[in-house]
């Protein structure tokens, strides 16, 4: 989507074939969302004889330009799966271009949520309310935690067992800096200090996979979750573990004020003990978590690193892994003095 | 050739014209986004144009120096040693870039390799040893990008 005069006539001729007003139908705004690091994302307003209302556009960009590559008609699979069973808040999603016949890119069309950001939201207001916020987010993580699987599309593998996951997660590090072409060695530290301090095992679950304030809309009736692409079955930890690590890189952090507060309240909403959910073992899946962002992100740097892309969001990736080295260090700095792990 | 003004001179009078001349004149769009990751690219090639050089031979020294003492101590440790001999078999110690950073690159795959080790060995000392270098290339890459926090997420 780059020629605006192009993609709204896309759209409208898009809108027209899907809502009651038909060819009176015009597009009566666009606007491109920044903040998205993967996705083209824009809110397209429509009116026809049904009024005015709004749409949220989801769609891959041009090639080279995301940092992280994920199916359109997977997240369509899952989004719909999701919906039908109205127990996550989410924008409910209304119709997918598959192979971007119409919208020029493939792209999954949703309701748009008249809200803010979490993150937009808790950075006007004082931090005396970013606890109540936290609170809130917390039944959004345990109503994605306590989805029901099976209801998940077949795309979406369930791991034989929590060992078999953990393992599998922690050698994607090694195998992943393995095949980088340049060379990262906290990478393989992290593999190194995850695989000998294992923590108790949890239930597998949803795991949403992007779970960070930047990516819950708050709405007159409530929050929603928004930006599904990376979600899969795992740990649940994972989504507390990178809500940790994104709360660093952008903040602000909704639980510093009490953490333990919030995870008793996260204990008390999914029935996980205390030896499960605590500030030490999130803080391994700070750093476990990290593999499903900051993976994709080395591999896309690499086209810069072999000259093959030349995108300032791939290149200011390179600022972006120095950050996240620093959240990393940090979760096992704080992981060791708490358990007095280190091998 | 023109040394002065310096290469991280150059840059940062370009970054000084961006934020001062062209970042006001941007509403907070995609286009505003796309300029200050730009900034912050520019930034840290400033700082490293400045300091790279120095700072991959010192750390490559500091790892040296240590993993030798692993590949004494810890005979095992076979991908340590492999990583290490082609180290010390191909050092250059040239001061062009390409030169440095193949040395950088032999040397990171020695430090990655002494995190295996020592944390598969599990002795708290030589863990601690090969954590101080980590500190160190970490301490590096905060000086090239300062605080960072990810530009636009709103």
């Amino acid at each position: 989507m780059t020629d605006i005069a192009e993609v709204t006539s896309q759209l409208e001729a898009f809108f027209q074939k899907r809502c009651p007003g038909g060819d009176s139908l015009k597009i009566a705004g666009y606007e491109p969302i920044t903040g998205g690091y993967s996705r083209a994302m824009a809110r397209v307003w429509v009116e026809d004889s049904d009024g005015r209302r709004g749409y949220i556009v989801r769609a891959d960009p041009p090639p080279g330009q995301a940092i992280i590559d994920t199916d359109r008609t997977e997240e369509w699979e899952l989004l719909t799966a999701l919906s039908s069973t109205d127990t996550i808040p989410l924008p409910k999603p209304l119709w997918f271009d598959k192979e971007g016949d119409e919208l020029g890119t493939p792209s999954i069309v949703m309701e748009m949520i008249n809200g803010q950001s979490l993150v937009s939201i808790a950075r006007q207001r004082d931090e005396s309310e970013h606890l109540g916020m936290a609170l809130n987010m917390c039944e959004v993580g345990a109503s994605i935690h306590g989805f029901d699987v099976s209801a998940l599309p077949d795309h979406i593998e369930i791991p034989e067992s929590w060992d078999d996951y953990i393992d599998s997660r922690i050698q994607e590090w090694t195998v992943a800096e393995k095949a980088y072409a340049d060379s990262n060695p906290f990478m393989r530290l992290i593999a190194s200090y995850l695989r000998a301090n294992k923590p108790p095992p949890a239930p597998l679950t949803l795991v949403h996979g992007d779970f960070q304030i930047a990516n819950i809309l708050i709405a007159d009736d409530g929050y929603y979750m928004v930006d599904w692409e990376l979600a899969h079955v795992g740990d649940p930890r994972e989504d507390l573990g990178w809500m940790m690590f994104a709360s660093v890189t952008q903040p602000p952090d909704v639980i510093a004020e009490d953490p333990d507060a919030f995870y008793a309240r996260y204990r008390e909403l999914t029935g996980l003990s205390e030896d499960v959910i605590n500030a030490a073992t999130i803080d391994y899946f700070v750093m476990l978590a990290a593999a499903t962002v900051f993976i994709p992100v080395v591999q896309q740097f690499e086209a810069v690193v072999k000259g093959d892309a030349t995108g300032i969001m791939v290149t200011y990736m390179s600022n972006a892994i120095a950050g996240m080295h620093n959240v990393l260090m940090s979760a096992m700095n704080r992981h060791r003095a708490a358990t007095g792990g280190s091998a | 050739m023109i040394a002065k003004p310096s290469t991280a001179q150059l840059i940062e009078a370009v970054n000084s014209e961006l934020a001062s001349k062209v970042s006001p004149e941007l509403d907070a769009g995609t286009t505003r986004v796309v300029l200050d990751m730009a900034m912050a690219v520019l930034q840290g090639a400033a700082t490293r144009s400045a300091n790279e050089l120095a700072w991959m031979r010192e750390e490559e020294h500091a790892v040296a120096a240590v993993a030798e003492r692993l590949v004494g101590d810890l005979p095992s440790a076979t991908g340590l040693a492999e990583a290490y001999r082609a180290y010390t078999d191909n050092r250059s110690d040239s001061l062009y870039l390409a030169d440095a950073l193949a040395d950088y690159e032999r040397i990171s795959e020695v430090l990655s390799c002494s995190a295996e080790a020592v944390y598969a060995d599990g002795d708290p000392a030589r863990i601690a040893a090969v954590q101080e270098l980590f500190e160190q290339r970490l301490a590096n890459e905060n000086a090239v990008i300062g605080s960072f926090q990810a530009v636009g997420r709103t």
